[in-house]
């Protein structure tokens, strides 16, 4: 298992897009310009599935990994010999992770395409 | 299974079996999911017609026309005096045959049996009909890594999943079409082979990696993913004689066959890519050795002896090696492949392997849009597979990794990745489902024995719940990937489509029109210049000879190309008599807004031309205003505005107007006003320009009659 977490480490990387940000070096977050002339940061690069911020690269594989344990957790929840607050524990962070993942990633990929599922 | 009465039977309507009800469930899930993964892939069929897609295709496209016409051995001796001129191409030695013979066998076939359909039609839903294949093929994989379940679930998210239709559509006739089924059969096999150490199923294994071979240049992954994992069995301590015959049978036949290919020719005995398997397989037989030996000798013989030999081995093998390889008799990686291991590789050394947008590294939306709920599936997937190891376990845990690892260096290998993610998530769905179907109560109307785990709070709804949430999850799914294929992979961008603010579509087909033009237009020994991007376009459409195409095999000749188009007209007039240009084609945006115009290209231009010893006074920074933009208006380099490129491009478009509220000349893709906007052609005079000014074609004119 200690493999496992290894993996699972490795793979937060890899899906934050730690290869395009070596390479291609973006800004950690863009910034733009309002009307009065202010610099607003930009969290989400828009309009372009193949570029990305590293804080947005990082903040997606959180919620990939995110949901990937809420599932483990929510097998994990029906082992025999638990007691009834560490299951009802363990079932209401396993559906916390999977659900807050899932519509959490759905709506990154929202703020980033605007015109997705249109 | 015991005989227990199925449900339908007590209706009184069926009395079919429990086998036969599974057996029955299984053909019609398989079915759906082949035919829907071949329905999903013809969208482009639907909305413009069947046509080749992309660049590649045309060049597989124009081989099978050959190969279906002239038979296999003028195919495989074929030479190419229309690509690369004056060089040529030698086509028979430096291409993956399998994806053409596959085609032509098609054809044949159907021929005779007198369904005469065109070679084009055979082209062009091959993808299609071959990924109904892996649909099948990831059915029977994830049956031998998990259960029946967990296959089918695969199966059924192979069908759709976004990062294989990418490269798998209607009209993509490309090497990756029939790769991945190849990819698929060959772990098959290898999972059945190591599972029962038969020579049968090694040999089969073997087979099947001669197609993958025959196919794609990928095959390197395989033949380093399996002595991978051949190893990892290894240092685990889980080494067997089935393993042994296994990977012995692989290794050599698979070489020998591989090496029937001639383009493979001796890589298999000579390259570094391949060293990995030849070592592992050396080990492999020492391993058995030593195990042999033990259960032969005594225990302190066997320690003497072993210390000898190990000591003596690892002495010869690194002595042996480093020679090798410092006589240069082992290469070491080639570019492409190293710049995997060391992803800043060719941005630093090799401009045009960087330049190919398919090249870049992944951003973390690629992974999303492209396997949506699979990212999310695949870490479960990993968990159910740690938690109960077996050998067939670790193939897949490896296989998993390795290509999550090479997708995020390479967005065109999000298509490796998208099998393992479908049999991972399907074995994850199947995990979670299984523990969670176990708690729902069953409902028996006779007795009702509810012994209440006091533990276990309102097991039922949970049950419930959870099934119900992953349902609603892989409807999601479908809904995304449907849209996906629709929206965003489903344009042969050989014709583009547009829609107006009044909802209407207008249709560019520019680029047929330019092609066809040319073929109608020009003398048959016509030389035409372009950039190496729409070589395979115009030999297969215009049919006429050109300098440089896809295939980016002589990278010297492609800098000579790129210099002719940075320099100003008359340096690049002297490159065009040296090639015997008599037509350039340049592809331009700015009036329409395409923005993967010559011009957007024009800085690979410039650095691959600047990369050669002929083009040292070619500098990038020239090109760029002393601010360090590249500008096309006044502000814009006098370089940049007095070059090839730039005046082909925008010859005559300075009085044109394509906005309203813009002056004359205002490119809709830089969105700025051309600098250069009145100027006449010294050397060039313009041929043809298409509708939408989209493809230019000019003629490069004779020298004067009288000399200056």
């Amino acid at each position: 298992m200690v493999v496992f977490g290894m993996v699972l480490f490795s793979y937060f990387l890899v899906t934050g897009g730690i290869v395009y940000d070596v390479i291609v070096e973006p800004p950690s977050i863009g910034s733009t310009t309002d009307e009065f002339g202010h610099s607003r940061p930009v969290a989400f690069m828009q309009y372009r599935v193949n570029g990305q911020y590293i804080m947005e690269g990082l903040a997606s594989s959180f919620l990939f990994v995110l949901g990937g344990i809420g599932f483990v957790v929510l097998d994990k929840a029906n082992l025999t010999g638990l007691s009834r607050l560490q299951r009802t524990m363990l079932l209401t962070l396993g559906f916390f992770c999977v659900i807050a993942a899932f519509f959490g990633s759905r709506i990154f990929m929202t703020i980033k395409l605007p015109g997705y599922l249109k | 299974m015991s005989t227990k009465v199925p449900y339908l039977s007590r209706l009184g309507i069926y009395r079919i079996s429990i086998e036969k009800q599974e057996t029955l469930l299984k053909l019609i899930v398989l079915s759906a999911a082949a035919i829907l993964s071949f329905s999903t892939r013809l969208f482009a069929v639907l909305r413009f017609e069947s046509v080749i897609h992309e660049f590649d295709p045309y060049f597989n496209f124009r081989s099978t026309k050959y190969l279906a016409q002239e038979g296999f051995y003028s195919f495989h001796n074929w030479f190419d005096s229309r690509a690369w001129y004056p060089l040529g191409r030698i086509i028979g030695g430096t291409i993956y045959p399998g994806l053409m013979v596959t085609a032509a066998a098609l054809y044949h076939v159907l021929h005779a049996v007198n369904i005469t359909i065109d070679v084009r039609e055979v082209c062009v839903f091959l993808a299609p009909l071959f990924s109904s294949l892996t649909v099948l093929v990831t059915y029977y994989l994830t049956k031998e890594l998990k259960d029946v379940g967990s296959g089918l679930v695969a199966a059924a998210m192979i069908s759709i999943v976004p990062g294989y239709i990418s490269r798998s559509v209607a009209g993509s006739y490309d090497n990756e079409g029939i790769a991945i089924f190849c990819m698929l059969l060959t772990y098959y096999m290898w999972v059945k082979a190591v599972k029962t150490g038969s020579l049968f199923w090694s040999t089969l294994c073997a087979l099947a990696y001669f197609y993958m071979v025959s196919s794609w240049g990928g095959y390197v992954f395989l033949i380093n993913l399996i002595p991978l994992h051949v190893l990892t069995l290894m240092v685990t301590g889980r080494f067997s004689h089935r393993i042994y015959v296994a990977y012995s049978t692989v290794y050599v036949l698979g070489t020998i066959l591989s090496m029937q290919i001639s383009f493979v020719g001796f890589q298999p005995v000579q390259s570094s890519e391949h060293m990995a398997a030849f070592g592992v397989f050396g080990l492999c037989q020492i391993h058995a050795f030593v195990d042999y030996l033990r259960s032969k000798l005594t225990q302190q013989q066997f320690d003497a002896l072993f210390r000898f030999l190990a000591t003596v081995v690892v002495v010869v093998s690194v002595v042996v090696g480093a020679a090798l390889t410092a006589l240069g008799k082992i290469s070491p990686w080639t570019g492409r492949f190293y710049s995997l291991l060391d992803p800043s590789y060719a941005k630093n050394n090799i401009p045009i392997i960087a330049s190919v947008s398919e090249h870049q590294p992944t951003s973390w939306s690629s992974f999303y849009f492209d396997l949506q709920i699979l990212v999310l599936l695949c870490p479960v997937g990993l968990y159910f597979c740690f938690s109960k190891l077996n050998d067939h376990n670790i193939f897949i845990i490896l296989y998993g990794v390795t290509s999550v690892y090479f997708a995020g260096v390479m967005v065109r290998l999000m298509l490796v990745l998208a099998p393992v993610m479908c049999v991972l998530s399907g074995i994850a769905v199947t995990g979670i489902l299984s523990v969670y179907m176990r708690n729902l109560d069953v409902i028996d109307t006779k007795t009702r024995k509810k012994k209440v785990d006091t533990s276990y709070p309102v097991k039922n709804e949970i049950a419930t719940f959870v099934i119900l949430m992953m349902t609603f999850f892989l409807i999601t799914y479908t809904f995304h990937s449907t849209w996906v294929t629709a929206e965003a992979y489903s344009s042969p961008s050989i014709v583009l489509s547009a829609s107006q603010h009044d909802g209407s579509r207008i249709i560019f087909d520019d680029f047929r029109e330019a092609y066809y033009w040319l073929r109608q237009n020009t003398p048959e020994d016509a030389k035409v210049m372009s950039w190496w991007d729409y070589g395979y376009q115009i030999t297969a459409m215009a049919n006429r000879t050109i300098l440089v195409d896809n295939n980016t095999w002589n990278n010297t000749h492609i800098s000579r190309v790129g210099q002719a188009m940075s320099s100003p007209e008359d340096k690049a007039y002297e490159i065009m008599r040296e090639l015997d240009v008599s037509y350039v084609l340049v592809i331009f945006g700015g009036l329409t807004g395409y923005a993967s115009d010559d011009i957007n290209k024009f800085l690979w231009m410039v650095r691959i031309g600047g990369s050669t010893d002929k083009g040292s006074h070619i500098k990038e920074a020239d090109y760029f205003t002393p601010q360090g933009e590249f500008r096309v208006d006044r502000e814009g380099s006098p370089v940049l505005l007095n070059c090839l490129m730039y005046k082909m491009c925008y010859y005559r478009f300075g009085q044109v107007y394509t906005e309203q509220g813009k002056p004359s000349g205002y490119d809709r893709v830089r969105n700025a006003e051309i600098g250069n906007k009145d100027f006449e052609l010294d050397v060039l005079e313009e041929a043809y320009t298409t509708e939408h000014w989209i493809v230019r074609i000019y003629k490069v004119k004779d020298l004067n009659n009288r000399g200056a």
